[in-house]
């Protein structure tokens, strides 16, 4: 290779990577001041899905407790296990709604997730969270996907071997069932003594 | 400051050069995210935001910028900008980011932003290039607002949200196979509009007793 092709190649390679330096520091400036606190964010996210006070407590309040569950979801052709974690567990300060942010795997685009509230041992609410599945709102649609859940106590909803699935969303349905699933290990294995004092 | 070029830089990207319904460029954010006013709004002024940004920068760097690196170099300068876009839209306005937001990663490769960066931005000087942004940037707010209106309008029944009492909202009309009907029938009238227009300019220049020459329509000397 001659000495000037040399040049124009290192000239290139430095511009490039000048330039990308440069904007990989504005990208630092800027992620420094519009990051949030996950958790702050997520019980954020509670207050304003249920309309009640949640304060963040200081430290980890569930420290010591498992956070990822395996559940049994039913999908074409039969069951499938998959895996869903408790991202976030938050109580409202009155001290009527357990607050769950979790995330199911097993989706068309990755994990799904879900705001699952929970109030007198029943799921009351669920709200779908960030994903990128492409079908999520047949499940929105669907007159009995999220009705199977709602009003049902805890219990029963351990196992998603009998819940039905949305047909045409099978992998989003199976993600949310597996978050709606692992919310409700949670609460049966943490909760289910102290809410029943 | 060649008073000329301005014009013609502020009111190409409007008119002549309109990007949506002249040289019908960034088709698929236009059908995808003009099912209402606020929507539509909202992806024009992120758009522009980068383009403006993305035009400057190229600007600034076009003879520092290797040719042959050049449009790796184009993607990292708007890809920074939609970035930045993305994170402040997630951290301010969440429910819009979460309506519009698989759109903006998209600005990424929207070829209007490219095709400016490419034709214009990197022969031009910093403050002509800004102005592109400027101008193309409006003129592609404009049109999807346009759009954004009549989708709403029949799909909804609404403008801007607020409810019209009376009218029978057609839910079909919020479909990206209506959007495109609406699409080309507001692309046939903008483009009728603009040739009356011209017609007339130039009727009115043949009657002044030295003509000038007519303007190119794209202002891409380099």
């Amino acid at each position: 290779m001659d000495r000037a092709k040399t040049k124009a190649v290192l000239q290139s390679i430095g511009v490039l990577a000048a330039i990308a330096l440069v904007c990989g520091l504005l990208l630092g400036a800027v992620y420094l001041l519009t990051e949030v606190d996950p958790r702050t964010e997520a019980y954020a996210k509670f207050a304003a899905d249920t309309g009640l006070a949640f304060t963040v407590p200081e430290g980890d309040s569930g420290a010591g407790r498992e956070t990822e569950y395996t559940v049994t979801v039913s999908t074409v052709g039969g069951t499938r296990t998959v895996t869903a974690e408790v991202q976030y567990y938050g109580l409202s300060d009155d001290g009527t709604v357990h607050a769950f942010c979790t995330a199911g795997s097993g989706g068309y685009g990755g994990n799904v997730q879900m705001y699952v509230y929970i109030r007198d041992g029943m799921i009351y609410k669920i709200v779908a969270g960030e994903n990128s599945e492409t079908f999520m709102g047949n499940l929105e649609s669907s007159e009995t996907f999220y009705a199977q859940f709602l009003n049902v106590p805890v219990a029963e909803l351990l196992d998603g071997s009998g819940t039905d699935y949305v047909s045409g969303a099978t992998r989003s349905s199976t993600a949310v069932t597996a978050a709606i699933g692992a919310a409700a290990k949670y609460y049966d294995l943490y909760l289910t003594e102290a809410a029943n004092g | 400051m060649d008073k000329a070029k301005l014009k013609e830089t502020m009111l190409g990207g409007l008119l002549r050069n309109n990007p949506t319904f002249v040289l019908v460029l960034g088709t698929c954010p236009t059908i995808a995210t003009t099912t209402s006013l606020f929507n539509s709004f909202a992806m024009g002024v992120a758009t522009m935001f980068v383009l403006i940004f993305s035009n400057l920068f190229i600007s600034l760097l076009r003879r520092v910028i290797p040719d042959r690196v050049r449009i790796p170099c184009y993607i990292v300068i708007i890809s920074t900008f939609v970035i930045i876009v993305q994170r402040v839209m997630n951290r301010f306005i969440p429910d819009l980011y979460s309506a519009i937001g698989t759109f903006i990663d998209l600005i990424v490769v929207n070829c209007i932003i490219l095709a400016r960066a490419e034709s214009y931005a990197s022969c031009n000087k910093p403050l002509y290039s800004m102005l592109d942004g400027v101008s193309m940037g409006l003129g592609f707010t404009c049109a999807l607002c346009m759009i954004g209106i009549v989708r709403e309008f029949l799909a909804a029944g609404s403008f801007a949200g607020m409810a019209i009492p009376g009218f029978p909202a057609m839910d079909a009309a919020a479909s990206n196979m209506f959007g495109f009907i609406v699409f080309g029938c507001m692309m046939a009238l903008f483009n009728f509009l603009v040739q009356k227009w011209n017609a007339r300019a130039k009727r009115a220049e043949k009657t002044l007793p030295l003509a000038r020459e007519e303007s190119p329509a794209e202002v891409t000397k380099c």
